[in-house]
């Protein structure tokens, strides 16, 4: 499948979620369902790497390291996280290139300021800063092949307009498509309405409404929360069973 | 054509050429880019070179598969020419050596050897080596050649038998290891010129690499005499080692003599000249480029 195949293959299956993974048990397990493509997510690797649960805690280095791992195991397209650019626009150039020798075959840059964090409500930066990181990430791509897609996450601070003239911006400066990430239903329905320059991707999460005029959805890390939520109930039993043993 | 290929296919067509190619052993990614700024064919990450470089220590089997991966990763993203691997034994089994192939292509690698010693192994010129069955290292390659997804990325054998059993059993082992697959052949510390004769004599159509390591087994024979004895490929594995290590303990001597580096500054490359050498202006240019005012004048108009 090429990166062009998958936009054009989201487009013809607009429900597809693309799931995450932080872990090499879980990829594994994807890998082996025929998703077309993974997410590998920045949050997600740093719970997994170094037991942290914020995204910025993880550096290039150790994320990319993760990320040639997995390459390894997946012929299919790889979504690799590029968080904020690591750093500013020259960062941004060289983390762009470190992950696409890494195995990335669609960067996802947020427009969070450095360092990002795992959050509802996360600081982002501002329109030149964001453009100069596109443009510095696109311009350390080799394989022309290889796309950058842009993650916003301001939408409760820039508003609808706002964001909607970020598109514009970053349709402009030569982004590939669009995630949408800390949004409601509301101003979901509303972006739907409107006619954008880029495909537009949102988050997912279980039990949310997957409304029309969404090209993908990008999940948040559902299998991870299921695994936790398991961990977390055989734990509870494993404690059970030693106050047992230990009453007897 | 990408890097990755592009390297490949250079190292393959030089190495088939017939005329010699010059491979610099490095320890690191500042030594390999000096080297290619000297006119280095082709950069060799090898274990001697890592296990000084990153852990001060000896070639025995202490530098895993990891950390030998990375700085050859390193190396790679550093220069542009082709860089080879030293692949030890292949790190264990013949499931260590699908990763260890597949790891070394993904990154960017040449090509690979891979070799006949017991785990942990030694460097080829230390005493007290001990070699597998034949059939331990043919089953490696047999392996490595099926888990490779290039025929650009070469896999060469070594043997450190001639220290063990002697040449003609270092020959014979080679026979079969180049009948398992392997696309070149390295018989380690031959120990005359006599001997590398002998080498080429039986495998006259085979690429064969030689090792000229600095008060090793082997005479320091000239680039030139070994294309003449039939070699396609010549290592320098410790010459920048030594030299780093020589440079940095005189510096430090004239230090703790004098107080100062004034005496040995004229042996030290300048600020401005090491600037230059890795680029400072070229990433300044860079960052410059993506400015604040450059990107809303550009896109935001």
């Amino acid at each position: 499948m090429t990166q062009t195949n998958l936009l054009t293959y989201l487009d013809q299956h607009p429900d597809t979620i693309i799931p995450a993974s932080g872990d090499g048990n879980t990829f594994r397990m994807l890998s082996d369902e025929g998703f077309p493509a993974i997410l590998i997510d920045g949050t997600l690797t740093a719970n997994t790497l170094i037991a942290e649960d914020s995204q910025g805690m993880l550096t290039l280095s150790e994320y990319a390291k993760f990320l040639r791992d997995m390459r390894l195991k997946k012929t299919g397209r790889l979504i690799a996280d590029l968080q904020s650019g690591f750093g500013n626009p020259l960062n941004t150039y060289y983390s762009a290139m470190e992950l696409e020798r890494s195995g990335g075959d669609i960067l996802l840059l947020n427009d969070q300021t450095y360092p990002a964090h795992t959050t509802a409500e996360p600081h982002t930066t501002t329109p030149e800063d964001l453009i100069g990181k596109l443009r510095a990430a696109k311009d350390a791509l080799e394989n022309s092949d290889t796309q950058i897609w842009i993650k916003l996450e301001g939408i409760q601070s820039y508003g609808i307009e706002g964001i909607i003239q970020r598109i514009g911006y970053l349709a402009k400066a030569g982004a590939d498509a669009i995630a949408i990430d800390h949004y409601d239903i509301d101003q979901l329905a509303q972006l739907t309405e409107r006619q954008l320059p880029l495909p537009l991707m949102e988050t997912w999460t279980p039990g949310m409404t997957q409304i029309t005029g969404i090209s993908g959805w990008l999940d948040k890390g559902s299998l991870t929360s299921a695994i936790k939520n398991a961990q977390s109930d055989a734990i509870k039993l494993i404690k059970q069973g030693g106050i047992t043993y230990a009453e007897k | 054509m990408l890097k990755n290929n592009k390297m490949r296919h250079q190292f393959n067509k030089e190495v088939m050429s017939g005329n010699i190619v010059e491979m610099m052993v490095a320890p690191d990614a500042l030594a390999a880019k000096i080297a290619e700024a000297e006119g280095a064919q082709a950069i060799f990450s090898a274990g001697y070179a890592t296990s000084a470089s990153a852990l001060a220590m000896p070639d025995r089997g202490i530098a895993d598969f990891g950390l030998s991966l990375e700085r050859c990763r390193q190396i790679i993203n550093a220069v542009n020419v082709p860089v080879f691997a030293d692949a030890d034994t292949g790190y264990g089994d013949l499931d260590n050596i699908k990763r260890t192939v597949e790891s070394y292509e993904a990154i960017g690698a040449a090509g690979m050897f891979i070799e006949d010693q017991v785990w942990p192994k030694r460097c080829g010129h230390m005493d007290g080596k001990k070699v597998e069955p034949t059939e331990v290292l043919e089953a490696k390659l047999r392996a490595a050649k099926s888990a490779r997804k290039h025929d650009d990325f070469l896999i060469m054998s070594r043997t450190d038998a001639r220290a063990v059993y002697g040449l003609d059993d270092a020959i014979a082992r080679s026979k079969r290891y180049r009948a398992a697959g392997a696309d070149f052949i390295f018989i380690e510390a031959p120990q005359s010129v006599a001997e590398l004769e002998k080498i080429h004599e039986a495998f006259p159509d085979t690429p064969l690499m030689a090792n000229m390591i600095e008060d090793g087994k082997t005479p320091l024979t000239k680039k030139e005499d070994l294309q003449e004895l039939g070699f396609n490929i010549v290592v320098h594995p410790n010459t920048l080692t030594y030299t780093q290590a020589y440079a940095e303990k005189t510096l430090l001597e004239t230090l703790k003599r004098d107080g100062s580096t004034k005496a040995y500054k004229d042996r030290m490359i300048t600020f401005p000249k090491f600037n230059e050498f890795v680029g400072l202006d070229r990433v300044n240019a860079r960052d410059a480029e993506y400015s604040p005012e450059k990107m809303a004048r550009t896109y935001m108009s």
